[in-house]
């Protein structure tokens, strides 16, 4: 039966299917289907959604495969968990840390110049997955690179290592590491500031593949589906990947998925938009995405009130910030909370805003204008969203209670400098929903069958 | 002898391009590997380059007069990132007026730049005595 499939994400606080019907060619959404994620076993409430979604009791499902493929995404542990090394901070480290998200990962620790044995210790207790090492460009820097991989080579450390740095060195650190199980890709920066995230972001998805799948039930959910999982977000790149590809007229955009512990971006833009700025550190990729582990709704509320705290502009209109305070204490100790009467709906509105705005803020770019003898320059740094017509949100919050002056209302309160420096954030993009919360869903599916993109982009309702 | 990196940038707020893309292109030709950071270059950023790409030069130009204030402390912070070996070459219009060579080359050594040329200076003169330099740091050319 392959006119239908389902595609199921697990490992956040909802997990959640969909049955689909290819009959028209594009995915038709036949049933939905959520049930909140046992954490000690994933596979317990991953195989009631299965089975639910094919009418049938999960002995039956589990017995009896019922022939439907199913597509599914994995975040257990908060996602795969990575921890980078470079030399130079606006560097090689920067680039390791693009890379690490791009893939999908979340970064446990970040370490540049020389690593000691101290925070050798420090980056083994931040429990990566996998450590990037990098540094160097191809036929640079060599000392402090091998130095880190004998630190990392006669540590206890004992999951995994990718090498993206200086390739003329690699087969020296390749043997400083021979006792850990280390994969070596070309250099993430073969030249000077320019990237080459591709090869180190496919070693991180096998890694993931062939390695971290284990535990909390995956293997039996594994064995069931006859299929491994993707890690949610690297699924959420190739969603956003090929609607890059394959729908041009959509253009640009940005891509906001909102959860209780996490806040996602995703930009796809030339770093640049102005050719009149000079442009100064590395040149970032196309295709960006940036995870922010303090800017969520229910598990990161008390940080995010913190980031508020510390940078509102304006608070005409708002509730004031003891009562919010109170909230993010409520919301922080009943997670799976949805507001009810209407100032509670505005106080996680305000949150929700903010999430928002600090997100984009903190993926987007700086210009500073100089005074120089000439005249005024630009001189920008990181990536420039501002001619970014769309912006597309997501995550459970987002789809279903963000309205259109959600930009606006952010810009207001927050303001688009940062001392002298403007932030680059989109100027006066359309705001698209994905209402019905269906992007996760439609990630799974990218490469396995046809015109998921357009499917995608039909289910955006414009705000 | 590709193995050689160049860095080279226009130092300080000075937005003269043309003498750095004649650099950039004369010592790619002469074989060096040139990591060209462009003009408005911070100290900062000379010294970052230098460490990711394992240069054993660093060359800047100054154009537009404040030269003295953009270069000074750059060997420091040099020293402090551990490329105490790092050669500096200075060049271009490095003081407002017309300061004789002489004088401003003794200000420059004086802050720890190991040559220092004018406007004028003979681009195949400098390949030679960076050969004598760079094989006097022991890098086989
Ligand atoms: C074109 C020009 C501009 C253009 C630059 C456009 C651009 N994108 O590059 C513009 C109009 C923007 C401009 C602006 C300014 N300029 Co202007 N400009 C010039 C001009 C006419 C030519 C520069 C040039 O391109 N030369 C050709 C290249 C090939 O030569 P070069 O830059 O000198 O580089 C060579 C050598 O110096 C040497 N070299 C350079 N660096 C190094 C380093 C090393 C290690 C070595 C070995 C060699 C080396 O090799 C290079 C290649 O051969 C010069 C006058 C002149 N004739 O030089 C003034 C000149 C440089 N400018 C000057 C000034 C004052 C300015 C301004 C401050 C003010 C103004 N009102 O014009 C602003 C500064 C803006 C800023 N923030 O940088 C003065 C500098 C005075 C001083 N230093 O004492 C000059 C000398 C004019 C003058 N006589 O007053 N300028």
């Amino acid at each position: 039966m392959k006119d239908r499939v389902i595609s199921l994400d697990t490992g956040s606080t909802w997990t959640k299917g969909a049955l689909w019907s290819l009959d028209g060619g594009k995915p038709e959404l036949k049933s939905y289907f959520r049930t909140p994620t046992t954490t000690a076993n994933l596979a317990d409430g991953a195989l009631s959604v299965a089975s639910h979604l094919c009418s049938v009791s999960r002995e039956d499902y589990i017995k009896n495969h019922t022939g439907i493929p199913v597509f599914w995404t994995s975040s257990a542990k908060g996602g795969l968990a990575i921890a980078v090394v470079g030399l130079v901070p606006d560097l090689s480290v920067e680039l390791g840390r693009l890379a690490a998200w791009g893939s999908g990962g979340r970064i446990t620790k970040v370490w540049p110049w020389v690593l000691t044995n101290q925070h050798m210790d420090e980056i083994i207790a931040s429990k990566p997955d996998i450590i990037l090492l990098t540094g160097g460009t191809d036929g640079g820097h060599e000392k402090n690179v091998i130095h880190n991989a004998r630190i990392i080579g006669e540590s206890t450390y004992d999951a995994s290592v990718i090498y993206a740095g200086n390739s003329y060195i690699a087969s020296e650190v390749e043997k400083l590491l021979e006792t850990k199980r280390c994969t070596v890709v070309p250099n993430l920066m073969p030249d000077l500031g320019t990237i080459n995230e591709v090869p180190c972001q496919l070693a991180i998805r096998q890694e993931f593949l062939d390695n971290i799948v284990e535990g909390r039930g995956l293997l039996q959910l594994v064995d069931v589906f006859g299929r491994k999982p993707l890690p949610t977000p690297s699924a959420m790149l190739n969603l956003v990947t090929t609607i890059n590809e394959k729908c041009p007229d959509f253009g640009d955009f940005t891509l906001i998925d909102m959860g209780g512990a996490t806040t996602d971006v995703y930009s796809i833009c030339p770093a640049q938009s102005d050719d009149s700025v000079i442009l100064r550190g590395i040149t970032e990729p196309l295709i960006k995405r940036s995870v922010e582990g303090d800017l969520g709704m229910r598990v990161s509320a008390r940080s995010l009130w913190e980031v508020i705290v510390k940078s509102m502009k304006s608070a005409t209109g708002l509730p004031s910030l003891e009562q919010l305070k109170e909230w993010t204490e409520h919301v922080l100790e009943n997670t799976e909370l949805l507001p009810v009467t209407h100032t509670e709906g505005d106080l996680d509105r305000i949150l929700a805003v903010s999430a928002l705005w600090h997100s984009v803020a903190r993926h987007s770019g700086r210009i500073e204008q100089v005074w120089t003898s000439n005249g005024k320059v630009g001189v920008q740094r990181g990536k420039d969203l501002r001619k970014i017509a769309k912006v597309v949100l997501t995550g459970g919050w987002l789809a279903r209670f963000s309205n259109k002056n959600f930009w606006s209302q952010a810009r207001e309160i927050f303001g688009c400098f940062e001392n002298d420096k403007e932030i680059l954030i989109p100027e006066k993009p359309d705001v698209f929903t994905d209402a019905e919360y269906l992007w996760p869903l439609f990630a799974p599916l990218v490469g396995e069958i046809p015109m998921v993109e357009q499917a995608a982009l039909k289910a955006l309702i414009k705000r | 002898m590709g193995n050689i990196n160049i860095v080279l940038g226009v130092i300080g707020f000075d937005c003269h391009s043309v003498g750095n893309k004649i650099l950039e292109h004369f010592f790619t030709e002469k074989g060096y590997s040139v990591h060209n950071l462009g003009v408005m270059v911070s100290q900062e950023e000379f010294i970052n380059a230098a460490i990711e790409t394992a240069a054993p030069i660093i060359m800047v130009s100054s154009l537009y007069g404040h030269g003295e204030i953009d270069c000074a402390g750059l060997r420091e912070k040099c020293i402090e990132k551990g490329l105490e070996d790092i050669l500096l070459y200075v060049g271009g219009n490095l003081v407002v007026g017309k300061t004789p060579l002489e004088q401003v080359e003794s200000k420059f050594r004086k802050m720890g730049y190991d040559r220092v040329f004018g406007p004028d200076a003979d681009l195949e003169a400098v390949d030679s005595i960076l050969r004598v330099d760079l094989k006097e740091k022991g890098f086989s050319l």
